[in-house]
């Protein structure tokens, strides 16, 4: 099943909503004018599957929605089209300033405060992901499933 | 004096071509010759270019964002930018069938060396044992070639490996990362020679370090990946420019060579190339021919002659490449630090690792990681986006790669032919490769080495990120009509004129009879001058 091509109104939301969670920023209209381009020159103008739609949907929720879905994502369906779209703003936000600052700074941190940050930060992964698994898990099976449905009922009426 | 024509403007096609201007033969050259974007901001630094263009992402991610990699995309990644994706750019008819191998093949003004990181590493004479001449006899040639191209280096560990020729510049500027492991070398050196036969010493590198010819030495700019606009990183453009300003040369784009025709003698008569502008046959007489378009397409071009002359689908065996092998590190020392982007972008160190034998060599570039695109690396963290870049940011200066090359020998299964699909089209060019069967073994072998080099040096591989290169990701092809002292059917003689046709000359890596784990592009450019000044 596949949903009908964004407007530049969603997706101007959903590049504010991903540049937030990645970077902590606003994106400015370059990269919102970016984000847009790229969606209709490439697969990503599909929403894809309702599995696809829904996740999307959810991420674009706020940052955090955005975390635990893309912690999700990662592990579950890792070629998702969330997924593509997160790599693409993160591509377009390394290619232009100022916030390609932001990917070539680092936390001025001592080695240890780095380390200890970072293992924080692997234990809320996990979290999230476990997360994803009760919560969004089994939404997306439903989904996946109607969607199979309706695939099968489609060539006796459409 | 005798008309040459030359088929392809790579790194050998365009060294042969100035040998024979500066004799005076009148030249001409036939290539397809697509061409990149000329340079912008000249002036800019790698880091000013996202302020200063007007659309940045249109620079580093292409306008049709091919630049930008997603997580499905399959492929091997090459990482070539947008600018330079023409190198690599497909040309409509010309179909090739390969098991095994996986080629790179290139259409444009200058070849594949265009999109080249710059290596140059002249063969000792381990390495030439199997060709029909020795170093002190291509030396002079190594020379010229440092003179017109420009190369830095220095004599250190490494020179046991790769001599030391005339006309070296001083070296680059090393950059803070590279310092660092070349200063843990010096400190652990008695352990890495004598226990792991591991030396390592700074990289040869084709880029200016002085004003030469009308080109700016390196100023820094960190752009080497995007495109040097200064021209003090070398690429073949930069002598087929140099080859146009004789009155007796002239360059024929567009084209695209079919085959060579030749009479009952065996003697070449013309070449015929067919018009890219109008889809039209043309026919070019000569007195002699020199084949330079890479190994592929000569290979090609010599297998198709055969056919339409006679109907033979012939085979020629011994098709080389270089496995490579990219080992990813991590410097521990480098940790928390801030990458400098205004710094030479390819490889600065190298190091070599001694085998048993000549072809028991590893030859490993060593690459630490500065301008190239991150988003392909940190979507590879296996870890949500954000923690993912959180972790990049502080390890970007910590990382380089290990590019191990390993070396190859000419085997009768690894061949190239025609095989014809139907009788009213063209036949298809067939490429067939096989590892030989220890390969695997060999190479885990020389990854527990280059690990145990690494520990030494105070870098972490992290687990699961080593990949081992499809066969034809180096770009290092070879060996299909090898130079030979034997006078037999599809060889050349020690000056690579053909023993099947008395005015071809093959003057690219197709007469290579054996390929080291080296980089081959600087041995390409010395013997076609080789050759130009032995058999002309």
């Amino acid at each position: 099943m596949k949903t009908a091509r964004l407007d530049d109104h969603t997706l101007d939301r959903e590049c504010t909503v991903f540049c937030r969670y990645l970077i902590g920023q606003e994106p400015n209209d370059y990269v919102k004018q970016k984000y847009r381009a790229a969606h209709r020159t490439s697969p990503l103008g599909d929403a894809g599957d309702a599995a696809d739609a829904f996740l999307i949907k959810v991420a674009g929720i706020g940052s955090w929605s955005t975390k635990i879905i893309d912690a999700y994502t990662r592990v579950f369906r890792p070629f998702s089209i969330l997924r593509k779209k997160l790599v693409l703003l993160l591509a377009v936000l390394e290619s232009c300033a100022p916030t390609h600052a932001y990917l070539d700074s680092v936390d001025s941190s001592s080695i240890p405060l780095l380390f200890l940050r970072l293992v924080q930060r692997c234990l809320i992964f996990v979290l999230l992901v476990i997360v994803g698994v009760v919560v969004i898990l089994p939404v997306e099976l439903i989904l996946r499933g109607s969607a199979k449905c309706f695939v099968f009922w489609l060539p006796r009426h459409g | 004096m005798d008309k040459v024509v030359i088929v392809g403007s790579g790194a050998s096609g365009v060294h042969f071509a100035l040998s024979l201007l500066k004799k005076g033969y009148d030249v001409v050259m036939l290539d397809v010759g697509r061409t990149g974007a000329k340079p912008v901001n000249k002036q800019d630094r790698f880091i000013d270019l996202k302020t200063s263009l007007q659309d940045p992402a249109a620079y580093f991610l292409g306008e049709d964002f091919s630049g930008v990699f997603l997580p499905d995309f399959k492929s091997e990644y090459y990482g070539v930018p947008p600018g330079k994706a023409y190198v690599f750019s497909d040309l409509d008819g010309f179909r090739v069938k390969t098991k095994g191998f996986s080629p790179l093949l290139s259409f444009a003004q200058g070849g594949l060396a265009q999109a080249w990181t710059g290596g140059v590493y002249p063969f000792n004479d381990d390495e030439l044992a199997h060709f029909p001449f020795r170093y002190k006899d291509i030396e002079p040639c190594y020379n010229e070639v440092a003179k017109r191209i420009g190369i830095t280096g220095v004599e250190d560990d490494l020179t046991r490996f790769m001599p030391i020729h005339e006309n070296l510049m001083p070296p680059l500027r090393l950059d803070e990362h590279s310092a660092l492991l070349l200063s843990k070398y010096e400190e652990q050196k008695t352990f890495l020679n004598e226990k792991l036969g591991c030396y390592i010493g700074r990289s040869r590198i084709a880029t200016l370090t002085e004003d030469m010819n009308g080109r700016h030495k390196c100023s820094y700019l960190g752009r080497c990946l995007w495109g040097c606009p200064l021209g003090a990183f070398y690429t073949p453009s930069i002598t087929l420019n140099q080859c146009k300003t004789f009155s007796n040369f002239r360059y024929v784009p567009y084209l695209y060579v079919s085959h060579f025709k030749f009479d009952a003698r065996r003697r070449l008569t013309s070449v015929v190339a067919k018009s890219l502008h109008n889809q039209r046959f043309e026919e070019f007489p000569l007195d002699k021919l020199a084949l330079a378009a890479g190994t592929v397409s000569t290979s090609r071009i010599f297998l198709k002659s055969i056919y339409e002359n006679s109907g033979e689908i012939a085979k020629l065996p011994g098709l080389t490449d270089n496995r490579q092998v990219l080992i990813p590190f991590v410097n521990l020392k480098m940790i928390g630090r801030r990458y400098d982007p205004g710094t030479y972008q390819y490889h600065q160190i190298a190091f070599g690792i001694e085998g048993k034998t000549s072809e028991g060599y590893l030859h490993g570039l060593v690459t630490t990681l500065k301008t190239a695109l991150i988003h392909p690396i940190i979507q590879n963290i296996p870890l949500d986006l954000k923690t993912s870049i959180s972790l990049f940011r502080n390890l970007h200066a910590a990382l380089g790669l290990v590019n191990l090359n390993f070396h190859d020998t000419r085997r009768d299964n690894n061949f190239v032919t025609l095989e014809l699909e139907d009788r009213n089209s063209a036949p298809a060019l067939c490429i067939n490769y096989e590892p030989r069967s220890d390969e695997a073994a060999v190479i885990q072998k020389a990854l527990r080495t280059v690990k145990r080099v690494l520990r030494k040096l105070k870098c972490i591989v992290p687990p699961g990120m080593i990949h081992v290169r499809p066969m034809g990701a180096s770009v290092h092809y070879a060996g299909t009509i090898p130079m030979s002292t034997t006078n037999i059917a599809y060889t050349t003689s020690e000056v690579c004129q053909s023993r099947d046709f008395a005015n071809l000359f093959i003057v690219d890596g197709t007469t290579f009879p054996f390929l080291p784990a080296k980089n081959i592009t600087f041995t390409l450019m010395a013997n076609a001058v080789r050759v130009a000044e032995c058999a002309f």
